[in-house]
């Protein structure tokens, strides 16, 4: 875990850095947004202590709050995710029990990886975009924001492994 | 108590998830709710001096449209100032200009962050309580309105702009005197984009047109009147049939707004406390 620790803050930082300044920029007709920085969770090693992650989650989060001046709506978002990483890696990761792995393409293989990314953002999205509208009015358009910008969040996490991520945890 | 403390260890894991996820909604409602009790926001320390770097680089792109809007807006200050008004007739005496005092006095900041297309959106400006900006101030821009001081750190300080919910401004029609509340709300059915506003609560009486250009009253805290705000692109009775609401084109364009003034009334404390003191106390 120490010797991972370079490696990720500096991922963490380079995935903040271009949330609050690139992808929190990307609009599209007042609907589609995208927050590709939960790739960071996604990421954790598969051992990482639960108690950790929660943490990190917040801490995350908390900092994309306070660039965004959205209170602590991505905190809020974030640690569901984080608790029921866990369960989620249990029921989608592969079943040969190394005692630690990173969850990526590479090793969870494409499919897999999907269903495990799209559980995890959609659940994120969903309780993001519920506290900005903060009311079930309008419910059809928040479930529209939702979906179409998991489905950008996902594409952008895909696509960044794709281009940056070469062998990790490896 | 031993077994109290097993339960506790057992879940201890789903503990720290509720108090940390408790928190953060805690200040995810208080963000909500209160304007003025959240701390998170984009005016702090570290958050308000990463902006203004990347400000700094992100500037040069549009420094042309920039300086002709600022050329455009000198033009007609110049063309207010005394030097711009011919003397007609000598044999008047000279005005003492003890008729005047200074009411409004304008700071001029830059924007170095903000959002438009939230359903409540912020700004954050590159001057600060050192600079003597105070919670309350009125923000406006060359041709309009952009909302109002929520929170100030040393060098930063954190707008409530025009396009949030919990924005209200008394305004009135130009042409028939009406009055009513500039309010803007982007959840609203339909939608409103960051160009336009609505105008409610105007009498029934009042006669509107459409193209009528709305201004600022000057009944709001340290907004001066008469400021042009938008016109009129649309207009219905509110439900319930009391009165009208009206939806205005605004004239500012948040998206290529950089440079704002600050407005400070040297009277507000005056009148606050003229109205505190002989209408709240019945």
């Amino acid at each position: 875990m120490i010797a991972h620790l370079p490696r990720y803050l500096l991922i963490a930082f380079l995935l903040l850095f271009c949330q609050v300044m690139v992808f929190n920029n990307i609009h599209f007709a007042n609907i589609v947004s995208t927050y590709p920085y939960v790739l960071f969770i996604l990421l954790l090693p598969s051992n990482t202590n639960n108690a950790l992650a929660l943490v990190i989650a917040f801490v995350l989060g908390i900092t994309v709050d306070f660039f965004s001046d959205s209170g602590g709506m991505h905190a809020a978002a974030c640690l569901p995710i984080a608790y029921i990483r866990p369960f989620i890696l249990r029921t989608v990761g592969t079943e040969s029990k190394k005692d630690s792995y990173t969850p990526t393409i590479k090793h969870l293989g494409f499919n897999r990886y999907l269903t495990y990314a799209t559980i995890m953002v959609l659940l994120h999205h969903t309780i993001l975009f519920m506290l900005e509208a903060f009311e079930f009015s309008l419910f059809f358009l928040t479930l529209l924001k939702i979906v179409s910008s998991a489905f950008l969040s996902i594409l952008f996490i895909v696509l960044i492994q794709y281009i940056f991520i070469k062998d990790p945890g490896k | 108590m031993k077994n109290l403390l097993a339960i506790l260890y057992k879940n201890h894991l789903l503990l720290l998830f509720l108090f940390l996820e408790i928190t953060a909604l805690t200040f995810a409602i208080q963000h909500n709710n209160f304007q003025r009790a959240s701390f998170i926001h984009s005016a702090s320390y570290v958050t308000g001096n990463t902006y203004e770097v990347m400000n700094n680089f992100s500037s040069y792109m549009d420094l042309k449209e920039k300086n002709a809007l600022l050329a455009d807006s000198l033009a007609k200050l110049k063309s207010l100032s005394l030097s711009a008004y011919l003397k007609r007739d000598t044999s008047l005496t000279k005005v003492s200009d003890t008729l005047y005092k200074q009411r409004y006095s304008y700071t001029n900041a830059m924007i170095i962050h903000q959002t438009l297309h939230k359903a409540n959106n912020f700004l954050t400006l590159d001057k600060g309580s050192s600079d003597g900006i105070q919670v309350g101030m009125a923000v406006l821009g060359v041709n309009g309105v952009v909302g109002k001081v929520n929170g100030t750190s040393d060098r930063f300080s954190s707008v409530l702009s025009l396009l949030n919910s919990q924005t209200t401004l008394s305004c009135k029609l130009k042409s028939s005197k009406s009055l009513g509340f500039l309010v803007w709300n982007g959840k609203s059915a339909g939608g409103l984009t960051y160009r336009q506003a609505m105008l409610i609560d105007v009498p029934l009486t009042a006669k509107i047109r459409v193209g009528d250009t709305v201004v600022t009253a000057g009944y709001s805290d340290n907004f001066p009147g008469g400021i042009p705000v938008g016109k009129v692109i649309d207009f219905t009775d509110a439900s319930g049939g009391q009165s009208q609401d009206v939806k205005i084109q605004l004239f500012l364009d948040f998206n290529v707004l950089d440079h704002v003034f600050i407005v400070r009334d040297v009277l507000h404390e005056e009148k606050d406390s003229l109205q505190l003191k002989f209408q709240n106390a019945n």
